[in-house]
């Protein structure tokens, strides 16, 4: 026993002190372990710690350079030409070069269940150093594969590709106990800052278990759910991190008695209730975001207009008072819907303004979102009926009644997903199955940008350009956004986090942006 | 004479290939019933294991999700997924883990020896130990061991494997800080530079957990068969002769009280294997169990399929081992064989 309380205390070491060495414990982390074949790289800034990928973003979420030195586009948009960093090498010592990123994107290209890179017509590494993509069609969007793609090393990759990982990241893998932890050590070869940490090591322990290992002091920074914010633990810091991560509901904007697709399978379309542009606008202006992130995410959260609210794509135009209650049900008033039975519910031609909402059962926020909405909504005279199902029930009824919907990408291809014409009926994107010409041509124009500037004006036009749009006070809501989430980190005091740019969706690996330039203050 | 113990002796031989072949048949139908029912259950859950593996919130063009199918194999018929999978396994294979990415037996290889090593710890000690608590209550019937005894037996059986060992991990984990919070190894440290110590020292919790709850099932059973030995006739006349205590126990008690110790012992492997599903989950420990979770959750089939099947052998071995131990102990039970 004495032997064994030793073992486990010289093992903690690194945690509690400021020591070189951290404990990190952010979630149950396993899963697709190093190798994007098997998913590594579709959660944000999961590649950060030992790879490195053509462009990253950086603390205001514009796209930089990363190993690309510099890139270009072409005046017609479909040829993207990128110059890798002469300084670039892998774990191994050996130099990075153009073939290396070639060959990942084709992999990634061939294979195309885990990356979307259907619009990539051809790649050519042109040399040693210069690397071009042609594109079937434009996709200023292509920006977020860049960044979230892992370069491979050619040489070195094969199907043990994760027990050895070698990549061009600031650390190295020292040691992967598969379901358990990983141990990082730094890269002598990386091409950037020397990093401040000689060991880093990453526990795959799940929620409670990670606060549990926190309240025992054996790790430096942990996840918290916002429902143990309160916690408190000596030595450590709640940190708390704005996100994109978004929740909102998804309202159909066709009349009942359409037909459809989601995924493949056709379904029904349209609802009479919500189709009616006033029903959708009294709920954007009359629910009460802040009530709502108070109750739902005990405080830890803020008020969500758009998709992408605090981007730099983020249109502020889109803003407004919400809690109007009066004015939400003049809008139903204006709209030709008045409460003549006197229940509290409005009605329209004898119908009454009622809906399903359909939450998913297995997901606690979603379904505390679609109660307190269905309580407020019934302020406003509207009845919402909040329904738990599965996944595979909202994506069978999905189009026909209203679900608490969800999203938040370092990108703005999901502007083009959620709300483009174009998208209805493929996977399950445009769940409202709404369309607007002039929405549609600034989402295009978005795409087809050759520089993220154009692309961004277009992205801020497509939300409100003056006239109409899909958010705002006066736009068209097909999906009233509600919430953003925050993510919580309970951190050991003094450890600096780097400047972190706005969190995307996922807590466990949001934080590694800045992994980097983590280093202790003062 | 002589003739009529050579024709024993030669019935003895047919009775056992007799009873060889109907356990081997029994176990192959098992395996095919386990199966198919698994199968079937994993088809009819609500988890989509497309949706499972990319994630509630990842969208996929339809090209992609396309691929995905074909790559799961589910584009056949759930009757044509389930023969290609038995035809695979019947030659050895038992299917790549659409999780891991990897074959299913290296991903069961890997995780099933830190599993026996729990189970098995905790078979043993919780037999030992609730054997002997069971002999002692018995023997003081009534009084206060007895009392403390059941009552502690009572507590143990009506607690839930995975409340116990949050009670563990608080008290002994967080609060006191003796042990740690999960995994199999230390923080940080290579797994090939693992003391044993170090192992011992992660491995104590859901050892202890999974032992204590298993204590009371036999320490109750023992007690009531013991008691029963205690008042039969051979008893009261060993006692008339004037044997106590130990030698009573050697004598008498030890036999008659053992074969339902042992049976029980080897039919709760199935009951082992629930129990060590959840302590591996509260305490993060990377074993069978918690892959089993993961398996089911994600809608691996290739992969629960063949720890459902592991685990179905290993249930089917316990109560094969359980009755050749009674057979060897007793031999009415032989000759019944």
């Amino acid at each position: 026993m004495a032997t064994g309380c030793a073992a486990g205390n010289s093992g903690a070491a690194g945690a509690g002190a400021r020591g070189t060495e951290l404990v990190i414990a952010v979630g149950d982390i396993a899963g697709g372990e190093f190798d994007p074949l098997k998913g590594w790289g579709s959660r944000p800034a999961q590649i950060r710690p030992i790879h490195s990928s053509l462009l990253a973003i950086d603390s205001k979420v514009n796209f930089v350079d990363d190993l690309a030195s510099k890139y270009s586009v072409s005046e017609d948009a479909l040829v993207w030409s990128f110059t890798v960093r002469d300084n670039a090498r892998w774990s191994t010592g050996e130099p990075v070069t153009a073939q290396d990123v070639a060959f990942t994107y084709e992999l990634l290209k061939k294979d195309g269940t885990r990356f979307d890179l259907s619009f990539v017509d051809k790649i050519v590494a042109v040399d040693d150093s210069h690397v071009e993509f042609r594109l079937s069609e434009p996709r200023s969007t292509f920006v977020s594969e860049l960044s979230e793609i892992p370069i491979l090393p050619k040489a070195h990759y094969g199907p043990d590709y994760s027990s050895d990982p070698i990549g061009s990241g600031p650390y190295r893998v020292k040691d992967f106990q598969d379901g358990q932890q990983v141990i990082l050590e730094p890269n002598p070869y990386w091409y950037g800052d020397t990093v401040k940490f000689t060991k880093l090591t990453f526990l795959f322990l799940a929620e409670d278990a990670a606060l549990a290992a926190a309240k025992s002091g054996s790790v430096d920074i942990a996840y918290v759910p916002p429902a143990f914010a309160d916690q408190k633990i000596p030595g450590m810091t709640l940190q708390s991190f704005e996100t994109v991560d978004s929740r909102g509901l998804t309202l159909p904007t066709l009349p009942a008695g359409n037909s459809g697709k989601i995924r493949g399978n056709d379904v029904k379309v349209g609802n009479d209730v919500t189709s009616d542009p006033a029903v959708r606008r009294a709920l954007n202006i009359g629910l009460d975001r802040e009530g709502i992130v108070e109750l739902v995410l005990q405080g830890h959260g803020r008020p969500a207009y758009t998709l992408v609210d605090g981007l730099p794509w983020f249109n502020e135009e889109t803003v407004f008072e919400d809690g109007r209650t009066d004015d939400a049900k003049q809008i139903l008033e204006k709209g030709g819907w008045a409460d003549s039975d006197g229940d509290g519910i409005v009605e329209k031609d004898g119908a009454k303004a009622q809906f399903t909402l359909l939450y998913p059962s297995d997901d606690q926020l979603r379904s505390d979102l679609a109660l307190v909405v269905a309580d407020q909504a019934r302020k406003l005279g509207i009845e919402i009926t909040a329904k738990g199902t599965t996944w595979d029930g909202i994506y069978l009824d999905g189009k026909a009644n209203a679900v608490t919907w969800g999203g938040g990408r370092h990108h703005a291809h999901q502007l083009f997903g959620m709300y483009s014409s174009k998208t209805i009926d493929t996977g399950y994107n445009n769940m409202p199955q709404y369309s607007n010409a002039a929405v549609d041509k600034h989402l295009s124009a978005g795409l087809a940008a050759t520089t993220p500037e154009e692309a961004n004006k277009s992205w801020k036009l497509a939300q409100w350009d003056g006239k109409s749009g899909f958010a705002g006070e006066n736009g068209d809501a097909p999906i009233v956004w509600l919430v953003r989430i925050d993510h919580l980190y309970l951190v050991r005091d003094g450890l600096d986090l780097g400047d972190q740019p706005i969190q995307g969706h996922g807590h466990e690996w949001a934080l590694f942006n800045t992994i980097a330039d983590w280093k202790w203050s003062g | 004479m002589e003739r009529l113990k050579s024709r024993s002796a030669r019935t003895g031989t047919a009775g056992l290939v007799r009873s060889v072949t109907i356990r081997v048949l029994r176990f192959a139908t098992l395996l095919i019933g386990v199966s198919v029912l698994a199968f079937a259950l994993v088809l009819n859950s609500p988890v989509d294991p497309i949706q499972a593996y990319i994630g509630a919130d990842v969208n996929v063009t339809d090209e992609q999700l396309a691929r995905l199918r074909e790559y799961w194999g589910l584009d056949g018929s759930p009757i044509e997924q389930y023969s290609a999978w038995a035809r695979a396994m019947l030659e050895g294979d038992l299917g790549v883990s659409t999780l891991y990415k990897a074959p299913v037996s290296a991903v069961i290889g890997e995780r099933f020896w830190a599993s026996v090593a729990l189970m098995g710890v905790a078979w043993v000690l919780s037999g030992v130990l609730g054997y002997c608590l069971g002999v002692i209550a018995a023997f003081h019937r009534g009084r206060l061991a007895d009392r403390i005894i059941t009552g502690y037996s009572y507590v143990l059986s009506s607690t839930p494997t995975f409340w116990l060992g949050i009670i563990f991990l608080v008290a002994f984990a967080v609060r006191l800080g003796w042990f740690p919070v999960g995994l199999a190894g230390p923080h940080g440290v290579p797994a090939d530079e693992v003391t044993f110590a170090q192992r011992l020292h992660h491995f104590a919790l859901p050892a202890a957990t999974l032992s204590l709850i298993g204590v009371a099932n036999i320490a109750m059973h023992t007690r009531e068969r013991m008691t029963d030995v205690l008042h039969s006739d051979y008893v009261v006349f060993a006692r008339a002769r004037g044997e106590r205590g130990g030698s009573l126990f050697r004598n008498h008690g030890l036999r008659n009280s053992i074969v339902p110790a042992v049976t029980l012992q080897f039919a709760y492997f199935a009951e082992l294997f629930g129990g060590s599903v959840l302590a591996e989950t509260v305490f993060s420990y990377p074993g069978l169990g918690s892959t089993l979770t993961a398996s089911a959750l994600g809608g691996d089939v290739p992969l629960l399929l063949g720890i459902v099947l592991i685990s179905s052998a290993f249930v089917f071995a316990g109560n094969l081992i359980a009755d050749l131990i009674n057979a060897a102990i007793d031999p009415r039970v032989r000759n019944r064989l």
